[in-house]
């Protein structure tokens, strides 16, 4: 079939580019080329270091088991910080994202003041949580739990916001034109409506948290991290390999559970 | 039988039950919506409000409960100048109008029963109405007894998002009568229910107007239906009320006019 309609042209396929896109495009071009002698993005020390990677692997095997239970008892316990962090985090959040939710927030300055606290949390990245709270509260499992808190709380925080003033309005009108005050409603019309979402985004918080509870270690924040740099350190290859790979069960099981328990609840 | 705020029983037929005078509403990029509407509702009426798709009727509702302010205008309901209300008087207020929305506004997720129990929200004041497992027994059994109204006692402990929508319409009647209300305002409470069972929700409505005399305005797109289950009219069209009297005195025919 022929298109003849000359008074529906067809549209071209490609349109001319006003002048600033054009220069705007051109511009992040050349900056991208301009950054690669500040990253240090170097082909030939990547070419003479993969000797270097393959000889770490090779001394990585046989993984060492000796210390098998010492780190098992430290994953455990990597484990349990990111479970106790995720869990007081997703608490917080949900008391601080009804504040931060338009149609629940008591007053504006309170909805400015918790996405405040929130976007707080939320741009200042973990390590350096980490690093403020092992400096209040000293070295060990507890600052990274304080860690995790705050990051989960950042993360939450927003989604569940988000979740809430997405929602359906019809059923919080009915239960205000029933006469419920405010808290009512939120308990009554607003959380059974978003719960497949805070289930789901919580899941994602555990996640994360159990990923993020490993390198908090790096910097003395409690957990597995702080064995494996130990290990590295030391140059015990085989021994980092064994904590390696329980690192990657350990995230692998969570991730399996949390998508077990979003098919189950939903 | 009602009380009124002094607490003394009020059954004086000629009482004026609500009162909406000079009422305007319009929103921002749809022009008027309400123009100048006045009406008045007396105690133990059955009301039935028709107009065309769009010519403001569930908007006027609305603003009666003042879920939206409306420009300007008086509304007295229940002998209470609804705009200047604080808002627990508001909420007090809102607590003895049972408003059965179009789209029935059931909380999803939840039972049935919860659903219902919500409607006892303001009279029992208390975090237990939140679920229907955490309600005190008499509570519970009074939701029972509106869902039997309603003819739907066997779905109490169904999911309210499960429900047909002629099932979850009659919930949103029993939730509306599980608030003892004073008054009743139902946005088309029959549209999405089949003729036999339209019927007797219909029929329910009035045997609660005839015998607990409780006062009616309903919307309806069935002139049939508001013709017989009614002892006034009021049309709308374009946002005004364009037709206002006693049932018996109109036909289909007159009633039809106010559609074009
Ligand atoms: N929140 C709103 N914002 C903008 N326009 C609105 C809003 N609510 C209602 N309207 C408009 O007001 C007009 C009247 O709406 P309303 O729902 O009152 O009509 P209705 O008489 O109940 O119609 P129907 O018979 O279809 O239910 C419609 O044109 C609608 O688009
Ligand atoms: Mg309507």
């Amino acid at each position: 079939m022929k298109y003849t309609d000359e008074h529906n042209a067809l549209p071209k396929r490609f349109k001319m580019i006003a002048a600033w896109k054009f220069v705007m495009y051109v511009i992040i071009g050349v900056f991208f080329l301009y950054s690669f002698s500040g990253s240090g993005f170097s082909p030939s020390k990547l070419v003479s270091g993969c000797p270097n990677m393959g000889r770490i692997l090779g001394e990585m095997f046989p993984p060492d088991i000796h210390r098998l239970s010492y780190i098992s008892t430290a994953m455990f316990q990597t484990f349990q910080m990111a479970f106790v962090g995720a869990v007081i985090g997703i608490i917080i959040s949900f008391f601080l994202s009804v504040l931060a939710s338009r149609r629940n927030t008591p007053h504006i300055s309170i909805y400015y003041a918790s996405r405040f606290v929130i976007a707080f949390c939320r741009s200042v990245p973990d390590l350096v949580w980490a690093v403020i709270f092992v400096a209040s509260v000293g070295l060990g499992p507890f600052a990274g739990t304080l860690t995790i808190i705050v990051d989960t709380v950042g993360f939450c925080g927003r989604f569940f916001a988000e979740a809430m003033e997405e929602v359906d309005k019809g059923p919080e009108e009915a239960l205000q034109s029933m006469g419920a005050r405010r808290l009512h409603i939120v308990m009554s019309a607003v959380v059974p409506a978003v719960l497949p979402s805070f289930v789901n985004t919580s899941l994602y918080a555990l996640e994360k948290a159990v990923r993020s509870s490993v390198v908090l270690g790096l910097v003395g924040a409690g957990g597995i991290g702080i064995e494996l740099k130990v290990a590295m350190d030391m140059f015990l290859y085989q021994e980092a390999s064994t904590i390696i790979i329980g690192i990657f069960l350990l995230v692998v099981a969570v991730e399996q559970f949390s998508m077990y328990a979003r098919r189950e609840i939903m | 039988m009602s009380l009124n705020e002094t607490g003394s029983v009020d059954d004086t037929p000629e009482e004026i039950r609500l009162s909406v005078s000079s009422l305007n509403k319009s929103f921002k990029g749809r022009g008027a919506v309400l123009s100048d509407v006045s009406m008045q509702i007396r105690c133990g009426e059955a009301v039935a409000l028709i107009g065309g798709n769009g010519s403001g009727k569930s908007t006027l509702l609305r603003c009666c409960m003042r879920l939206i302010e409306p420009d300007n205008g008086e509304i007295i309901f229940l002998r209470q100048n609804v705009s200047s209300l604080n808002k627990p008087q508001l909420r007090s207020l809102r607590s003895r109008i049972g408003l059965v929305f179009q789209k029935h506004n059931l909380v999803p997720r939840l039972s049935v029963l919860t659903n219902v129990i919500h409607g006892a929200v303001w009279r029992e004041g208390s975090m237990r109405t939140y679920r229907h497992y955490t309600a005190p027994d008499r509570v519970r059994r009074e939701a029972m007894i509106c869902l039997e109204k309603v003819g739907l006692p066997h779905l109490a402990e169904s999911r309210a998002d499960c429900l047909s929508g002629g099932e979850s319409q009659r919930v949103a009647i029993a939730r509306a009568l599980m608030q003892r209300p004073d008054f009743i305002i139902a946005d088309e409470p029959v549209a999405s229910l089949d003729p036999k069972v339209g019927r007797e929700v219909m029929e329910l409505f009035i045997r609660l107007n005839r015998e607990e005399k409780l006062t009616l305005l309903y919307v309806s797109h069935d002139l049939d239906h508001a013709l017989d289950y009614s002892d006034r009219l009021i049309g709308m069209s374009g946002g005004r009320v364009v037709l206002d009297g006693v049932s018996r005195k109109f036909s289909k025919g007159d009633l039809n006019e106010i559609y074009r």
